[in-house]
């Protein structure tokens, strides 16, 4: 009936006992003279209550026991590997073209970057290479403790530049400052990666390549020209983002994590958690 | 789930805390699980949803609008993850299984919650449990996180409204088509369903 409609409306609320007083006043009102309302309100009524009964099967002690592992073991596995196919770039609008130019000038950066600023062949210094600055990092807890300062600070600084958005607040982030934090961690990354602890399995392998990544960008942010230059800013911000550098050091940061809780580390002190603000 | 205090947590999360991103997790497993696993109706794509939702977190927390409300961005985050892998399965027909209400796996499950009591009734109330996951099952994916969201989670109704990204005269004929849908199909003889669901 027409004249049901209106309270129809307020079913769902009035089910949940979250109806106005007056409201519900005018509910009762009509349902005391329309049995068809008052019947379908009881029914639905008793339809939740069934509901209510549902319990969800508890998979056991096990499975919650081992649910972190198994969450840590998938992030590892799904770190973001960024692939443009056709699709993409035959429908990819003006400003996805300009994305791709700005990741193929990262790329080149990068290239570069690696070229004067690191040794292809290998993280493993020589003694031959000690002269240019004093190695800080003579034992492999001391590295990994570098290490992780310097993931640290790197995400910090990437996360202010990734979260400043130049168009609404062009003061939203200190560049100036932002260029000294860069320009201290690029010097930091040289340090790090001439030390002599490093070793050749994969973990020691992955990190100094991920400071190698980070310090292709933070050299970028350095190298900026003007103290406040949005377009260039947005293009490191488009090649942190497409590299998914914050979640690379998120899982950098985790394994590390990892590796302490393991003792893997020896006996050394546990990771600091961010006290390292830039 | 209690998400109080999760604008705190959302900042260190945001900050990039290693433990605090492991308090997180270790905190709201089991809410986002059962979320997920109503949503879904079983265990294997509950815990696989439940870790999508624990990634996609993990991916964009970065990104994360502090002026909005932590909880409904996490709930958004898995109504969404829920229903996407809902239509990823519909698009694979080999994936598909029939669930009956005898289904053994289900049943075995089920008897971990009732065990413990007389058989009679743990009878009854395996029957009962999956006769309601058949129930869920009819109503559409946004019905179904709509009223997951109200009746389980305790949302309010603007609080799914913020969710789910409709407004509240949405989530009011949402919620009214559920409970429409689950009470016809709470009145259905004992019926075998399958596990295709309905849609949008």
């Amino acid at each position: 009936m027409i004249r049901c409609r209106p309270f129809k409306k307020r079913f769902v609320e009035a089910l949940y006992g979250k109806l106005a007083a007056e409201d519900r006043k005018s509910l009762e009102d009509h349902m005391t003279s329309c049995p068809k309302c008052a019947s379908e309100f009881e029914s639905l009524s008793r339809t939740l209550k069934i509901m209510d009964r549902h319990d969800i099967p508890d998979p056991g002690p096990a499975f919650w026991d081992g649910y972190w592992d198994r969450l840590e073991r998938r992030l590892e596995r799904e770190a973001p590997a960024r692939k443009p196919g056709k699709a993409f770039l035959s429908f990819a609008p003006k400003w996805a073209w300009t994305a791709a130019s700005a990741v193929i000038l990262l790329a080149a950066g990068a290239a570069i970057g690696r070229f004067f600023l690191s040794r292809p062949s290998s993280i493993i210094p020589t003694a031959s290479r000690g002269s240019a600055s004093p190695v800080s990092y003579a034992s492999h807890d001391a590295l990994i403790d570098g290490a992780s300062r310097y993931l640290d600070r790197s995400k910090v600084l990437l996360v202010a530049m990734v979260n400043r958005d130049a168009a609404d607040d062009p003061a939203a982030l200190d560049l100036v400052r932002q260029k000294r934090v860069s320009d201290r961690l690029v010097k930091e990354a040289a340090v790090l990666k001439r030390s002599p602890a490093w070793n050749e399995g994969p973990e020691d392998r992955r990190l100094a390549r991920l400071i190698s990544d980070l310090e292709v960008i933070l050299l970028q942010i350095a190298n900026l020209e003007a103290e406040s230059d949005p377009a260039a800013v947005d293009i490191i911000k488009f090649g942190v983002q497409s590299q998914g550098l914050i979640f690379q050091i998120n899982l950098g940061q985790l394994r590390l994590e990892k590796a302490a809780g393991s003792g893997s580390r020896g006996a050394g002190p546990a990771f600091p958690k961010n006290k390292y603000a830039i | 789930m209690n998400l109080s205090g999760d604008a705190i947590l959302a900042e260190r999360l945001a900050r990039g805390d290693r433990a605090a991103f492991r308090e997180f997790v270790e905190s709201h497993k089991k809410p986002i699980y059962s979320l997920a696993y109503r949503m879904t109706g079983n265990h294997a794509d509950a815990e696989d949803v439940s870790q999508e939702v624990f990634v996609r977190i993990f991916r964009s927390i970065a990104t994360f609008d502090h002026g909005a409300k932590f909880s409904s961005w996490v709930y958004r985050i898995t109504a969404n993850a829920a229903i996407d892998h809902l239509r990823r399965r519909r698009l694979a027909p080999s994936a598909f299984k029939e669930v009956r209400i005898d289904d053994p796996a289900q049943a075995a499950a089920r008897a971990e919650v009732v065990s413990g009591r007389n058989p009679a009734r743990e009878a009854e109330s395996r029957l009962l449990g999956a006769k309601i996951e058949n129930a869920l099952r009819s109503v559409s994916e946004r019905e179904r996180a709509a009223f997951i969201l109200r009746h389980y989670h305790d949302l309010d109704l603007k609080e799914i409204a913020e969710t789910m990204g409709i407004s509240m005269g949405a989530v009011k004929s949402y919620l009214f088509r559920a409970v429409r849908k689950l009470r016809k199909e709470l009145g259905r003889p004992n019926s075998p369903r399958t596990m295709e669901t309905a849609h949008d």
